[in-house]
């Protein structure tokens, strides 16, 4: 994203009202800057899975749309192709094998996007706009798994229009994530359920929050043996709990931590709290990322419990977040993301266009700038 | 293996890739001495805490002593780059949260005293910031210094060993905590909060896409005064709530600490005790503090409606503005949590029909000199008996219902209301006047009743207009 574009459209100075201070602030990392952003706030990412040759990104938008852009060696982006809803998507996914997107809106409406044909055709139908969509690929079945604002969680085949399943929820889902066999669901009211998907999915446990304020982006981490074992779980209020399915010790494993926070530099001025808004592992190196309303993006070793570092503040806040299959990439999206509360801003609305950044290549498990 | 002699010191640079052995066992004690180890070069007030803070430590103790000591060898770090990683070594226990260590603070972690994130952000931030400083930064602005007295940690520490009254006393303390904190960082207002299982009472949890999702149908349908009508509501809602937790009166405490201790369980099936709490004490607060004349229709209906469950989608999906009706389709029929819990006394409260209700409930509230209380102390009154249980709330239910009766009575409800109640004997309904304390006489002959001081009994026959 260029709002104000390069300073040729505006003013002959060059460094006129909007050019300089602009492209200093939306993209202070210098990353690389994807091609064709959609024209409203970016609301999630995903990259392709292992199994497709390449890195292809997908983002789906508050402007309704899909897009999907390939990610070159050399860091370029080209935009591929595009698919529409009738209203915001909020979340999107790919299947295992690369070949489809899964696309949830707030059109209550879910479709399943084939890359190769570029056809997009309806899968599933909520009461509510579809706030989370994942894909499961177990031994004995595969689909698609959608959780609603309409307090339901279900479950696809892609092929018929009725769910396979439908569990209900407490609450509205706010965020969920899935690694096979495991999957966890964040809902309003500080919900948050475990669900066990061998043989079928069913509910595993309903935890109380280890946060005190409202749920907004869950990821589940893996052990040493690849297998998923506990999530990370982020809130408005600045803080990520990471919290063990079964922790030998939970007093000592399960613990908080605090992130995405001004830097007040004085005891008058009370600190800023942003809110975490998605959180990513990296696929080799069990790192996370987290990604805030505070407009910055910063990398964790929760085993050490350390930051390992945090980016520049953008000048807007940072919306999506994720890795590349092999973790050599890290793309994050800023947006306008509705986080100021209304009484902060003058006028209700759009809202800065959006952006989204690819940022790389990753070294090791500390992530370098380049 | 050896073990490592920095570590027992509380500052091995290699932390869990020491070649050394770094032992772990002992847990807490082990991690309140490293705690101790670092406060201790921290500062003084923060030497204070870390006495009482050891227990506490127990839960972050790894991170304290270990990990904290971890040090991130990177040849980036030379050039002064991001990375800190002297300021790990320093406090990396303060910058994350302590464990679950079944201590409220701990857990929720929003109060838990330590404020070390925020430093912790900082420095990254600033590229340069050297070790010192960013430490001297950190340990100086501790806003929370409240927090910081031993005692505080001394309940997260020693958990369910404290007597109860000084438990409630932390309790309210951590909340009216949160609620300054809450109020002056700027963060997102429309959210649940809880520093236990449940969340307290009279907040909406409403994400930022769901509020987003209202502008976007508004802007399509041209109705934007509608959607900041809503939304200026919710956050004058948030507004009194957190107001009135923060400066807990003793109403607001009485009513905090009988929510603390018997939290609500999940909606529905019981009936009308813990629902109907949950059910209006977002009311109460906005009664309150300010008037009546204000408020909308939108705001009357959302309020006879705010359940915090799903507050926001269904009262608005009852009123007729097309405001937040469509974020949440599925509760525009009447919310369950709500039907259920009326059914015990349908004709009383006729919620059973919500749209018979809304009119009533908007004209109620719109003049707000319908509003006498010398009707309400009737129904009110009637209320407390059938629903006798509830009295542990206290003041607050009472008064709610008050209000909320007297906005039916005055649109013409007693008689339906009076049918509800009319199997029942009347000493049930009434008290005789000997029966009350002289404060509850008053409070009764009074035109208004004063917030926490409302009788928890019905009123004498003979007062009642």
């Amino acid at each position: 994203m260029s709002l104000f574009g390069t300073s040729a459209g505006f003013g002959t100075g060059g460094t006129g009202v909007f050019g300089s201070t602009t492209t200093d602030s939306h993209n202070p990392m210098k990353d690389v800057e994807v091609t064709s952003p959609p024209d409203d706030s970016i609301s999630c990412l995903a990259f392709s899975p292992p199994t497709m040759p390449g890195n292809f990104l997908i983002g789906g938008s508050w402007a309704n749309d899909v897009r999907c852009w390939e990610v070159q060696d050399n860091g370029q982006t080209v935009p591929k192709a595009q698919q529409m809803h009738t209203g915001p998507v909020l979340d999107a996914c790919w299947s295992d094998d690369g070949s489809k997107v899964f696309t949830a809106s707030c059109d209550k409406t879910a479709k399943m996007w084939d890359l190769n044909s570029n056809q997009a055709m309806q899968i599933a139908q909520h009461d509510g706009p579809i706030k989370a969509i994942h894909w499961i690929k177990a031994p004995n079945y595969s689909c698609v798994m959608t959780g609603s604002w309409d307090k339901t969680l279900k479950f696809w085949d892609t092929r018929s229009p009725n769910p396979m399943m439908s569990l209900p929820m407490p609450e509205r889902c706010y965020c969920a994530d899935v690694v096979y066999p495991m999957a966890v669901v964040a809902t309003a009211e500080r919900g948050l359920i475990v669900y066990q998907l061998e043989n079928q999915p069913s509910e595993f446990r309903r935890i109380d929050s280890p946060l005190k304020h409202q749920h907004r982006c869950v990821a589940i981490f893996k052990d040493k043996q690849n297998k998923p074992t506990g999530f990370a779980l982020g809130s408005i209020e600045g803080r990520v709990a990471i919290h063990y399915i079964n922790p030998p010790n939970p007093a000592k494993d399960n613990f908080t931590f605090k992130c995405h926070r001004s830097n007040g530099t004085n005891t008058t001025t009370p600190q800023d709290i942003y809110a975490v808004n998605a959180i990513s592992f990296h696929p080799v190196h069990g790192t996370l990322a987290t990604v805030g309303s505070d407009g910055r993006f910063s990398f964790w070793d929760k085993d050490a419990r350390t930051k390992l570092k945090t980016s520049e503040q953008l000048d807007q806040p940072i919306t999506a977040c994720c890795f590349n299959h092999n973790g050599n990439i890290f793309a994050y999206a800023s947006s306008y993301d509705w986080s100021k509360t209304p009484s902060f801003r003058q006028t209700p609305g759009p809202i800065h266009g959006s952006g989204c950044n690819v940022h790389g290549p990753i070294k090791g498990a500390y992530p370098t700038w380049h | 293996m050896t073990v490592c002699s920095f570590f027992l010191q509380g500052r091995c640079r290699y932390g869990e890739k020491c070649w050394n052995e770094h032992p772990r066992g002992g847990g807490g004690g082990g991690g309140g001495g490293y705690n101790n180890n670092s406060y201790s070069r921290s500062s003084g007030q923060q030497q204070s805490r870390s006495g009482g803070g050891g227990g506490g430590g127990g839960g972050g103790g790894r991170g304290g002593g270990g990990f904290g000591n971890r040090v991130w060898v990177n040849p980036n770090q030379q050039k002064g780059g991001y990375i800190q990683p002297s300021s790990f070594s320093t406090h990396g226990s303060d910058d994350w949260g302590q464990g679950r260590g079944g201590n409220d603070w701990g857990k929720g972690g929003g109060s838990g005293g330590n404020d070390w994130g925020r430093g912790g952000g900082s420095d990254w931030g600033q590229g340069g910031g050297r070790r010192d400083n960013v430490k001297s930064s950190e340990f100086s602005f501790n806003r929370f210094s409240a927090l910081s007295n031993p005692s505080h940690f001394d309940r997260g520490g020693r958990g369910g060993a404290t007597g109860t009254d000084e438990d409630d006393d932390k309790k309210l303390e951590i909340v009216q905590t949160d609620m300054e904190i809450w109020e002056s960082s700027r963060q997102w207002c429309f959210s649940c909060y809880s520093n236990s299982k449940t969340p307290l009472t009279g907040f909406t949890d409403l994400s930022p896409e769901e509020l987003r999702l209202e502008y976007y149908s508004a802007r399509a349908s041209g109705d934007l005064q509608g959607y900041i009508n809503g939304v200026n509501q919710l956050l004058n809602q948030w507004r009194n709530r957190v107001q009135e937790l923060k400066v807990m009166n003793p109403a607001t405490r009485a009513a905090l600490i009988a929510e603390l201790n018997n939290p609500a369980p999940q909606a529905t099936s019981s009936g009308f005790g813990p629902v109907t709490r949950t059910e209006f004490g977002l009311p109460t607060s906005d009664f309150g503090s300010k008037g009546f004349g204000t408020q909308t229709p939108v705001q009357a209906s959302s309020f006879s409606f705010a359940a915090p469950s799903a507050g926001f989608g269904s009262s608005a999906a009852q009123s007729s503005s097309t405001v937040f009706s469509t974020t949440i389709a599925a509760s525009t029929p009447p919310p369950s949590g709500f039907g259920s819990s009326a059914a015990p006394s349908p004709s009383t409260f006729s919620f059973a029909a919500p749209a018979a209700n809304k009119p009533a409930a908007t004209s109620a509230f719109g003049s707000a000199s319908g509003f006498s209380f010398t009707s309400t102390a009737n129904t009110g009154g009637a209320f407390e008996t059938s629903f006798g249980a509830e009295a542990s709330t206290a003041a607050r239910s009472g008064h709610t219902f008050g209000h909320t009766s007297g906005g039916f009575g005055a649109s013409g409800a007693p008689p339906a209301a009076g049918a509800g109640f009319s199997g029942e004997s009347l000493d049930g309904l009434f008290s005789p006047e000997s029966k009350l304390t002289p404060e509850e006489l008053n409070q009764f002959k009074a035109k208004r009743f004063t917030l926490g001081q409302i009788p928890l009994k019905p009123p004498p026959a003979d007062m009642l207009v």
